[in-house]
Protein backbone atom coordinates (compact mmCIF):
# COMPACT_ATOMS: atom_id res chain seq x y z
CA UNK A 1 0.00 0.00 0.00
CA UNK A 2 2.84 2.33 0.34
CA UNK A 3 4.08 1.50 -3.12
CA UNK A 4 0.20 2.37 -4.38
CA UNK A 5 0.39 5.31 -2.54
CA UNK A 6 3.17 6.73 -3.76
CA UNK A 7 1.65 5.77 -7.22
CA UNK A 8 -1.01 7.60 -6.68
CA UNK A 9 0.57 10.33 -5.43
CA UNK A 10 3.06 10.59 -8.47
CA UNK A 11 -0.06 10.91 -10.64
CA UNK A 12 -1.59 13.44 -8.46
CA UNK A 13 1.79 15.63 -8.66
CA UNK A 14 1.99 15.57 -12.02
CA UNK A 15 -1.82 16.66 -12.15
CA UNK A 16 -0.86 19.56 -9.31
CA UNK A 17 2.25 20.99 -11.68
CA UNK A 18 -0.58 22.32 -13.92
CA UNK A 19 -2.16 24.40 -10.91
CA UNK A 20 -0.39 26.93 -10.38
CA UNK A 21 -2.22 28.49 -7.36
CA UNK A 22 -1.07 25.22 -5.73
CA UNK A 23 2.54 25.41 -6.29
CA UNK A 24 4.76 27.12 -4.37
CA UNK A 25 7.88 27.07 -7.07
CA UNK A 26 7.74 26.70 -10.96
CA UNK A 27 10.24 24.60 -11.10
CA UNK A 28 9.74 22.54 -7.98
CA UNK A 29 7.38 19.78 -8.88
CA UNK A 30 9.28 19.70 -12.66
CA UNK A 31 12.32 18.81 -11.46
CA UNK A 32 11.58 16.68 -9.29
CA UNK A 33 9.94 14.41 -11.95
CA UNK A 34 13.06 12.58 -12.97
CA UNK A 35 14.30 11.61 -9.43
CA UNK A 36 10.68 10.94 -8.21
CA UNK A 37 9.87 8.51 -11.29
CA UNK A 38 13.03 6.76 -11.39
CA UNK A 39 13.08 5.79 -7.67
CA UNK A 40 9.53 4.75 -7.39
CA UNK A 41 10.12 1.89 -10.70
CA UNK A 42 13.18 0.80 -8.83
CA UNK A 43 10.94 -0.05 -5.48
CA UNK A 44 8.67 -1.06 -6.95
CA UNK A 45 9.92 -3.56 -8.80
CA UNK A 46 12.09 -4.69 -5.68
CA UNK A 47 8.96 -5.17 -3.60
CA UNK A 48 7.88 -6.92 -6.42
CA UNK A 49 11.01 -9.00 -6.71
CA UNK A 50 9.78 -9.47 -2.31
CA UNK A 51 6.85 -10.93 -3.50
CA UNK A 52 8.25 -13.33 -5.25
CA UNK A 53 10.73 -14.66 -2.84
CA UNK A 54 12.94 -17.16 -4.41
CA UNK A 55 11.02 -17.24 -7.93
CA UNK A 56 12.77 -14.30 -8.49
CA UNK A 57 16.22 -16.14 -9.03
CA UNK A 58 14.98 -17.26 -12.40
CA UNK A 59 16.02 -15.68 -15.65
CA UNK A 60 14.44 -14.80 -18.82
CA UNK A 61 13.52 -17.87 -21.23
CA UNK A 62 13.02 -20.49 -17.78
CA UNK A 63 9.07 -21.52 -18.42
CA UNK A 64 8.94 -21.10 -14.26
CA UNK A 65 9.38 -17.52 -14.00
CA UNK A 66 6.74 -15.26 -12.70
CA UNK A 67 6.10 -12.52 -15.38
CA UNK A 68 8.71 -13.85 -17.63
CA UNK A 69 11.35 -12.29 -15.11
CA UNK A 70 10.25 -8.98 -16.00
CA UNK A 71 10.56 -7.74 -12.62
CA UNK A 72 13.86 -8.95 -11.84
CA UNK A 73 14.92 -7.56 -15.08
CA UNK A 74 13.09 -4.15 -14.48
CA UNK A 75 14.88 -3.97 -11.39
CA UNK A 76 18.49 -4.64 -12.62
CA UNK A 77 17.56 -1.75 -15.36
CA UNK A 78 16.15 0.34 -13.12
CA UNK A 79 19.84 1.73 -11.99
CA UNK A 80 20.27 2.21 -15.50
CA UNK A 81 17.37 5.16 -15.05
CA UNK A 82 18.19 6.36 -11.28
CA UNK A 83 21.93 6.73 -12.92
CA UNK A 84 21.29 7.97 -16.52
CA UNK A 85 20.98 11.67 -17.25
CA UNK A 86 21.73 12.82 -14.14
CA UNK A 87 21.85 10.34 -11.13
CA UNK A 88 19.27 10.92 -8.31
CA UNK A 89 22.16 12.41 -6.25
CA UNK A 90 22.55 15.33 -8.50
CA UNK A 91 18.50 15.81 -9.41
CA UNK A 92 18.59 16.23 -5.51
CA UNK A 93 21.79 18.52 -5.81
CA UNK A 94 20.23 20.58 -8.44
CA UNK A 95 16.74 20.55 -6.16
CA UNK A 96 18.57 21.86 -3.41
CA UNK A 97 20.08 24.57 -5.30
CA UNK A 98 17.39 25.90 -7.61
CA UNK A 99 14.55 25.51 -5.78
CA UNK A 100 15.48 25.56 -2.01
CA UNK A 101 18.77 28.39 -2.63
CA UNK A 102 20.90 25.94 -0.97
CA UNK A 103 24.47 26.12 -1.42
CA UNK A 104 26.50 24.70 -4.58
CA UNK A 105 28.34 21.96 -4.30
CA UNK A 106 31.94 21.54 -4.58
CA UNK B 1 -8.92 5.55 -14.65
CA UNK B 2 -11.59 7.82 -15.92
CA UNK B 3 -12.40 10.77 -13.35
CA UNK B 4 -15.03 13.08 -13.05
CA UNK B 5 -12.75 15.53 -11.19
CA UNK B 6 -11.87 18.71 -12.67
CA UNK B 7 -8.04 18.46 -13.53
CA UNK B 8 -7.28 21.11 -11.34
CA UNK B 9 -9.10 20.23 -8.38
CA UNK B 10 -11.56 22.41 -8.61
CA UNK B 11 -9.31 24.74 -6.82
CA UNK B 12 -10.13 28.00 -8.75
CA UNK B 13 -10.23 32.08 -7.90
CA UNK B 14 -11.99 32.06 -5.13
CA UNK B 15 -10.85 29.02 -3.44
CA UNK B 16 -7.45 31.17 -4.08
CA UNK B 17 -8.82 34.14 -2.76
CA UNK B 18 -10.57 32.57 0.44
CA UNK B 19 -6.67 31.01 1.01
CA UNK B 20 -4.61 33.87 0.60
CA UNK B 21 -6.49 35.97 2.70
CA UNK B 22 -6.41 33.52 5.79
CA UNK B 23 -2.31 33.31 5.05
CA UNK B 24 -2.27 37.16 5.11
CA UNK B 25 -4.26 37.59 8.23
CA UNK B 26 -2.48 34.87 9.85
CA UNK B 27 0.95 36.22 8.99
CA UNK B 28 -0.13 39.02 10.56
CA UNK B 29 -1.47 37.87 13.92
CA UNK B 30 -0.21 34.32 14.54
CA UNK B 31 3.08 34.52 13.65
CA UNK B 32 6.03 32.79 14.84
CA UNK B 33 7.08 34.89 17.83
CA UNK B 34 3.68 35.16 19.16
CA UNK B 35 3.17 31.65 18.67
CA UNK B 36 6.60 31.31 20.76
CA UNK B 37 4.87 34.09 23.54
CA UNK B 38 2.00 32.60 23.54
CA UNK B 39 2.65 29.04 24.25
CA UNK B 40 5.99 28.56 24.85
CA UNK B 41 8.04 31.43 27.16
CA UNK B 42 8.41 29.31 30.31
CA UNK B 43 8.93 25.40 30.20
CA UNK B 44 7.72 25.38 33.68
CA UNK B 45 4.46 26.60 32.88
CA UNK B 46 3.92 24.31 29.87
CA UNK B 47 5.05 21.50 31.54
CA UNK B 48 4.96 22.17 35.09
CA UNK B 49 2.73 20.60 37.75
CA UNK B 50 -0.95 19.99 37.02
CA UNK B 51 -2.47 20.63 33.72
CA UNK B 52 -1.58 21.99 30.51
CA UNK B 53 -2.64 25.85 30.18
CA UNK B 54 -2.97 25.24 26.58
CA UNK B 55 -3.38 29.01 25.96
CA UNK B 56 -4.64 30.57 22.86
CA UNK B 57 -5.54 33.85 21.68
CA UNK B 58 -9.30 34.25 21.19
CA UNK B 59 -8.66 37.71 19.56
CA UNK B 60 -7.32 35.84 16.58
CA UNK B 61 -10.06 33.07 16.63
CA UNK B 62 -12.47 36.14 16.54
CA UNK B 63 -10.55 37.73 13.87
CA UNK B 64 -10.94 34.06 11.75
CA UNK B 65 -14.85 33.88 12.38
CA UNK B 66 -15.61 37.19 10.87
CA UNK B 67 -13.77 36.28 8.10
CA UNK B 68 -15.61 33.19 8.13
CA UNK B 69 -13.44 30.88 8.28
CA UNK B 70 -14.45 28.89 10.83
CA UNK B 71 -17.98 28.20 8.95
CA UNK B 72 -16.12 27.71 6.03
CA UNK B 73 -17.51 23.76 5.98
CA UNK B 74 -20.94 24.98 6.67
CA UNK B 75 -23.27 24.71 3.98
CA UNK B 76 -25.34 27.92 2.63
CA UNK B 77 -28.20 26.67 3.97
CA UNK B 78 -27.46 26.82 7.30
CA UNK B 79 -25.41 30.19 6.91
CA UNK B 80 -22.30 29.02 6.62
CA UNK B 81 -19.79 30.30 3.33
CA UNK B 82 -20.53 26.74 1.99
CA UNK B 83 -17.16 26.41 0.04
CA UNK B 84 -15.09 23.42 -1.28
CA UNK B 85 -13.47 21.06 0.53
CA UNK B 86 -10.26 22.05 -1.69
CA UNK B 87 -10.56 25.78 -0.04
CA UNK B 88 -11.12 23.99 3.29
CA UNK B 89 -7.94 21.87 2.72
CA UNK B 90 -6.12 24.94 2.03
CA UNK B 91 -7.49 26.61 5.10
CA UNK B 92 -6.27 24.03 7.60
CA UNK B 93 -3.18 24.22 5.38
CA UNK B 94 -2.73 27.54 6.20
CA UNK B 95 -3.80 27.08 10.21
CA UNK B 96 -0.75 24.00 10.22
CA UNK B 97 1.65 26.30 8.44
CA UNK B 98 1.66 28.98 11.53
CA UNK B 99 0.91 25.73 13.82
CA UNK B 100 -2.22 27.92 15.32
CA UNK B 101 -3.48 27.49 18.98
CA UNK B 102 -7.40 27.52 17.98
CA UNK B 103 -10.26 25.24 18.06
CA UNK B 104 -10.30 25.80 14.24
CA UNK B 105 -9.78 22.43 12.81
CA UNK B 106 -12.33 20.92 15.64
CA UNK B 107 -14.60 23.02 14.50
CA UNK B 108 -14.27 22.48 10.86
CA UNK B 109 -13.96 18.61 11.28
CA UNK B 110 -17.58 19.03 13.52
CA UNK B 111 -18.88 20.98 10.83
CA UNK B 112 -18.21 18.27 8.02
CA UNK B 113 -19.90 15.42 10.64
CA UNK B 114 -23.09 17.41 11.20
CA UNK B 115 -23.69 18.08 7.89
CA UNK B 116 -23.67 14.53 6.61
CA UNK B 117 -27.06 14.38 9.24
CA UNK B 118 -30.17 15.94 8.29
CA UNK B 119 -31.82 16.73 10.66
CA UNK B 120 -32.97 20.09 13.11
CA UNK B 121 -30.51 19.06 15.55
CA UNK B 122 -27.95 19.43 12.77
CA UNK B 123 -29.29 22.40 11.61
CA UNK B 124 -29.23 24.28 15.03
CA UNK B 125 -25.34 22.89 15.57
CA UNK B 126 -24.53 24.00 12.26
CA UNK B 127 -26.41 27.54 12.64
CA UNK B 128 -24.05 27.76 15.83
CA UNK B 129 -20.94 27.19 14.01
CA UNK B 130 -22.14 29.92 11.55
CA UNK B 131 -23.14 32.43 14.38
CA UNK B 132 -19.36 31.96 15.34
CA UNK B 133 -19.45 29.20 18.15
CA UNK B 134 -16.53 26.63 18.60
CA UNK B 135 -17.36 22.92 18.25
CA UNK B 136 -15.51 19.74 18.78
CA UNK B 137 -16.30 15.88 18.20
CA UNK B 138 -16.08 13.49 20.68
CA UNK B 139 -16.72 9.84 18.59
CA UNK B 140 -13.43 8.78 18.47
CA UNK B 141 -12.72 5.03 19.88
CA UNK B 142 -10.38 4.66 22.85
CA UNK B 143 -7.01 3.47 20.69
CA UNK B 144 -7.80 6.89 19.02
CA UNK B 145 -9.14 5.49 15.57
CA UNK B 146 -12.16 7.12 13.59
CA UNK B 147 -15.01 4.93 14.58
CA UNK B 148 -18.48 4.51 14.01
CA UNK B 149 -19.84 1.87 16.16
CA UNK B 150 -18.94 3.97 19.47
CA UNK B 151 -20.05 2.47 22.69
CA UNK B 152 -17.86 4.28 25.41
CA UNK B 153 -20.55 6.77 25.43
CA UNK B 154 -23.93 5.85 26.06
CA UNK B 155 -27.45 7.38 24.97
CA UNK B 156 -30.92 6.75 26.76
CA UNK B 157 -34.12 7.87 27.21
CA UNK B 158 -36.25 9.07 24.13
CA UNK B 159 -35.70 10.86 21.39
CA UNK B 160 -37.63 14.01 23.02
CA UNK B 161 -35.02 13.61 26.49
CA UNK B 162 -32.24 11.85 25.98
CA UNK B 163 -29.67 11.07 28.74
CA UNK B 164 -25.93 10.76 28.07
CA UNK B 165 -23.44 8.73 30.40
CA UNK B 166 -20.11 7.48 30.03
CA UNK B 167 -17.01 8.79 28.73
CA UNK B 168 -15.44 10.33 25.46
CA UNK B 169 -11.82 10.05 24.72
CA UNK B 170 -9.36 12.39 22.56
CA UNK B 171 -11.61 15.80 22.28
CA UNK B 172 -9.59 17.82 20.53
CA UNK B 173 -9.32 21.51 21.87
CA UNK B 174 -12.07 20.76 24.40
CA UNK B 175 -11.54 23.77 26.37
CA UNK B 176 -11.76 26.35 23.45
CA UNK B 177 -15.02 24.89 22.55
CA UNK B 178 -18.40 26.21 23.40
CA UNK B 179 -20.73 22.92 22.19
CA UNK B 180 -19.98 19.12 21.71
CA UNK B 181 -21.21 16.67 18.90
CA UNK B 182 -21.24 13.84 20.96
CA UNK B 183 -21.46 10.45 19.25
CA UNK B 184 -23.48 7.49 21.55
CA UNK B 185 -24.51 4.61 21.24
CA UNK B 186 -28.15 4.16 22.00
CA UNK B 187 -30.56 0.13 21.15
CA UNK B 188 -31.14 1.25 18.20
CA UNK B 189 -27.70 2.12 17.46
CA UNK B 190 -25.06 5.20 16.90
CA UNK B 191 -26.15 8.83 17.14
CA UNK B 192 -25.52 12.09 17.42
CA UNK B 193 -25.84 14.67 19.79
CA UNK B 194 -25.05 18.74 20.42
CA UNK B 195 -24.06 19.17 24.17
CA UNK B 196 -23.10 22.69 25.56
CA UNK B 197 -20.06 22.43 27.26
CA UNK B 198 -21.85 24.02 30.35
CA UNK B 199 -24.24 21.43 30.42
CA UNK B 200 -24.79 20.06 34.17
CA UNK B 201 -23.28 16.60 34.08
CA UNK B 202 -20.38 17.21 31.33
CA UNK B 203 -17.41 17.33 33.17
CA UNK B 204 -14.06 18.36 30.80
CA UNK B 205 -10.85 16.65 32.19
CA UNK B 206 -7.80 17.99 30.26
CA UNK B 207 -4.98 15.10 29.16
CA UNK B 208 -1.81 16.02 29.65
CA UNK B 209 -0.55 16.29 26.34
CA UNK B 210 2.95 16.44 24.60
CA UNK B 211 1.39 18.81 21.73
CA UNK B 212 1.65 22.68 23.52
CA UNK B 213 -0.63 24.11 20.28
CA UNK B 214 -3.73 22.32 21.31
CA UNK B 215 -5.51 20.81 23.95
CA UNK B 216 -7.29 17.46 23.96
CA UNK B 217 -9.86 16.33 26.85
CA UNK B 218 -12.08 13.20 28.38
CA UNK B 219 -15.81 14.32 28.47
CA UNK B 220 -17.28 12.32 31.28
CA UNK B 221 -20.74 12.38 30.92
CA UNK B 222 -22.71 11.62 34.18
CA UNK B 223 -26.65 11.50 33.41
CA UNK B 224 -26.52 14.98 30.72
CA UNK B 225 -29.80 15.17 30.31
CA UNK B 226 -30.67 16.99 26.58
CA UNK B 227 -33.65 17.72 24.51
CA UNK B 228 -35.11 16.85 21.02
CA UNK B 229 -32.86 19.95 19.28
CA UNK B 230 -30.08 18.37 20.69
CA UNK B 231 -30.08 15.05 18.38
CA UNK B 232 -28.51 15.89 15.54
CA UNK B 233 -28.53 12.27 14.12
CA UNK B 234 -31.24 9.87 16.03
CA UNK B 235 -29.66 6.45 17.28
CA UNK B 236 -29.02 4.40 14.19
CA UNK B 237 -28.05 6.69 11.85
CA UNK B 238 -24.88 8.14 13.66
CA UNK B 239 -22.15 5.77 12.22
CA UNK B 240 -23.35 6.50 8.55
CA UNK B 241 -22.56 10.16 8.90
CA UNK B 242 -19.10 9.67 10.75
CA UNK B 243 -18.63 7.31 7.87
CA UNK B 244 -20.03 9.57 5.30
CA UNK B 245 -17.41 12.43 6.90
CA UNK B 246 -14.25 10.47 7.38
CA UNK B 247 -12.50 11.45 3.84
CA UNK B 248 -12.86 15.15 4.75
CA UNK B 249 -12.39 14.58 8.27
CA UNK B 250 -8.85 12.74 6.73
CA UNK B 251 -8.10 15.95 4.27
CA UNK B 252 -8.13 18.42 7.00
CA UNK B 253 -5.85 16.99 9.81
CA UNK B 254 -3.32 15.41 6.44
CA UNK B 255 -3.51 19.41 5.15
CA UNK B 256 -2.59 21.11 8.69
CA UNK B 257 0.49 18.35 8.50
CA UNK B 258 1.80 19.30 4.70
CA UNK B 259 1.57 23.25 6.09
CA UNK B 260 3.97 22.52 8.74
CA UNK B 261 6.14 20.13 6.91
CA UNK B 262 6.32 22.97 4.79
CA UNK B 263 7.27 25.22 7.55
CA UNK B 264 9.46 22.61 9.08
CA UNK B 265 11.14 22.10 5.55
CA UNK B 266 12.11 25.83 4.81
CA UNK B 267 12.90 26.32 7.87
CA UNK B 268 15.29 23.91 7.68
CA UNK B 269 16.71 25.28 4.31
CA UNK B 270 17.07 28.62 5.64
CA UNK B 271 18.98 27.07 8.40
CA UNK B 272 21.46 25.92 6.14
CA UNK B 273 21.77 28.76 3.86
CA UNK B 274 22.62 31.11 6.60
CA UNK B 275 23.86 28.87 9.57
CA UNK B 276 28.39 29.11 9.15
CA UNK B 277 30.08 27.13 11.07
CA UNK B 278 34.08 27.89 11.29
CA UNK B 279 33.94 30.00 8.53
CA UNK B 280 31.76 27.98 6.37
CA UNK B 281 28.18 27.17 5.46
CA UNK B 282 26.34 24.02 7.29
CA UNK B 283 26.28 21.98 4.01
CA UNK B 284 30.30 22.44 3.88
CA UNK B 285 30.95 19.79 7.02
CA UNK B 286 27.32 17.92 6.70
CA UNK B 287 25.43 16.55 4.06
CA UNK B 288 22.18 18.70 4.42
CA UNK B 289 20.87 19.05 0.68
CA UNK B 290 19.64 15.43 -0.03
CA UNK B 291 17.55 15.24 3.46
CA UNK B 292 16.25 18.31 3.08
CA UNK B 293 15.27 17.97 -0.77
CA UNK B 294 13.68 14.44 0.22
CA UNK B 295 11.76 16.36 2.67
CA UNK B 296 10.25 18.41 -0.01
CA UNK B 297 9.53 15.12 -1.91
CA UNK B 298 7.42 14.13 0.72
CA UNK B 299 5.76 16.99 1.14
CA UNK B 300 4.51 17.16 -2.35
CA UNK B 301 3.31 13.76 -2.94
CA UNK B 302 1.24 14.08 0.65
CA UNK B 303 0.14 17.63 -0.50
CA UNK B 304 -1.34 16.60 -4.04
CA UNK B 305 -3.24 13.34 -2.53
CA UNK B 306 -4.70 15.74 0.25
CA UNK B 307 -5.98 17.98 -2.64
CA UNK B 308 -6.99 15.16 -4.82
CA UNK B 309 -9.33 13.74 -1.96
CA UNK B 310 -10.35 17.27 -1.09
CA UNK B 311 -11.40 17.42 -4.94
CA UNK B 312 -12.87 14.01 -4.60
CA UNK B 313 -14.94 14.89 -1.71
CA UNK B 314 -16.46 17.72 -3.85
CA UNK B 315 -16.55 15.72 -6.71
CA UNK B 316 -16.40 11.99 -6.58
CA UNK B 317 -17.20 10.50 -3.63
CA UNK B 318 -16.98 7.13 -4.75
CA UNK B 319 -13.15 7.29 -4.67
CA UNK B 320 -13.03 9.98 -1.23
CA UNK B 321 -12.31 7.58 1.09
CA UNK B 322 -9.71 5.67 -0.88
CA UNK B 323 -7.51 9.00 -1.66
CA UNK B 324 -8.10 10.26 1.91
CA UNK B 325 -7.10 7.28 3.44
CA UNK B 326 -3.56 8.02 1.03
CA UNK B 327 -3.25 11.48 2.14
CA UNK B 328 -3.29 10.43 5.66
CA UNK B 329 -0.86 7.78 5.26
CA UNK B 330 1.34 10.14 3.16
CA UNK B 331 0.85 13.10 5.59
CA UNK B 332 1.98 11.12 8.52
CA UNK B 333 4.98 9.10 7.31
CA UNK B 334 5.74 12.66 5.60
CA UNK B 335 5.47 14.43 9.13
CA UNK B 336 7.42 12.52 11.11
CA UNK B 337 10.49 12.32 8.94
CA UNK B 338 9.92 16.32 8.31
CA UNK B 339 9.80 16.31 12.11
CA UNK B 340 12.73 14.15 12.47
CA UNK B 341 15.25 15.87 9.92
CA UNK B 342 14.30 19.75 10.88
CA UNK B 343 15.56 18.47 14.44
CA UNK B 344 18.55 16.98 13.59
CA UNK B 345 19.80 19.00 10.53
CA UNK B 346 19.65 21.98 13.13
CA UNK B 347 21.80 20.34 15.16
CA UNK B 348 22.22 21.46 18.84
CA UNK B 349 20.03 24.36 18.24
CA UNK B 350 17.26 22.45 17.29
CA UNK B 351 17.23 20.43 20.85
CA UNK B 352 16.85 23.04 22.81
CA UNK B 353 13.80 25.28 24.31
CA UNK B 354 14.60 28.27 22.35
CA UNK B 355 14.17 26.81 18.83
CA UNK B 356 10.73 26.99 17.43
CA UNK B 357 10.99 23.59 15.74
CA UNK B 358 9.73 21.46 18.87
CA UNK B 359 6.23 23.32 18.91
CA UNK B 360 6.11 21.95 15.33
CA UNK B 361 7.27 18.47 15.84
CA UNK B 362 5.24 18.05 18.92
CA UNK B 363 2.31 19.17 16.81
CA UNK B 364 3.08 16.71 13.91
CA UNK B 365 3.51 14.26 16.52
CA UNK B 366 -0.17 14.17 17.74
CA UNK B 367 -1.78 14.74 14.04
CA UNK B 368 0.48 11.44 13.37
CA UNK B 369 -1.86 9.34 15.42
CA UNK B 370 -4.93 11.50 15.46
CA UNK B 371 -7.94 9.65 13.66
CA UNK B 372 -5.42 6.71 12.88
CA UNK B 373 -2.05 6.71 11.52
CA UNK B 374 -0.10 5.65 8.87
CA UNK B 375 -0.25 2.15 9.14
CA UNK B 376 -3.75 2.24 9.81
CA UNK B 377 -5.15 3.78 6.76
CA UNK B 378 -2.75 1.75 4.56
CA UNK B 379 -4.33 -1.16 6.29
CA UNK B 380 -7.52 -0.36 5.22
CA UNK B 381 -6.76 0.68 2.16
CA UNK B 382 -5.69 -3.08 1.28
CA UNK B 383 -9.40 -4.15 2.60
CA UNK B 384 -10.35 -1.47 0.20
CA UNK B 385 -8.79 -2.29 -2.90
CA UNK B 386 -9.33 -5.76 -2.68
Amino acid sequence: MAIATRVEGLRQTVRRSRVESLCDHPMRIPLAGKVTITELLQDMSALAMEIEGAASTLYLDDPNAPDEAEWVRAYMNSYGMTIAAGTSEVQRNILGERVLGMAKSK
Amino acid sequence: MATTQPRDFGFGEEEQMVRDSVARYLADNAGIESLRGLVASDPEKAYGSGENPAPWNEQTWQGLVELGVSSLAVPESNGGAGMKMVAVAAVAEEAGRVALPSPLVATLIASCVAREADSPGAAALLGEIAAGAAVSLAGVRADGDWQVDCDEVQASGSNDAPVLSGEATFVQDARKAGSFLVAARAEAGVGLYRVAADAPGLIIAPDRIVDLTRDQARLKFDGVELDADCVVATPGQGSAALMAALPAVLVIVAADMCGAAEWQMQTTADYARTRVQFDHPLGFFQAVKHPTVNMMLDIDRARSLVYAAACAVDCEPAQAERLARMAKAAASDMAGFCSGRSVQLHGGIGFTWECDLHLYFKRQCHNQVLYGDAGRHRDNLAALLD
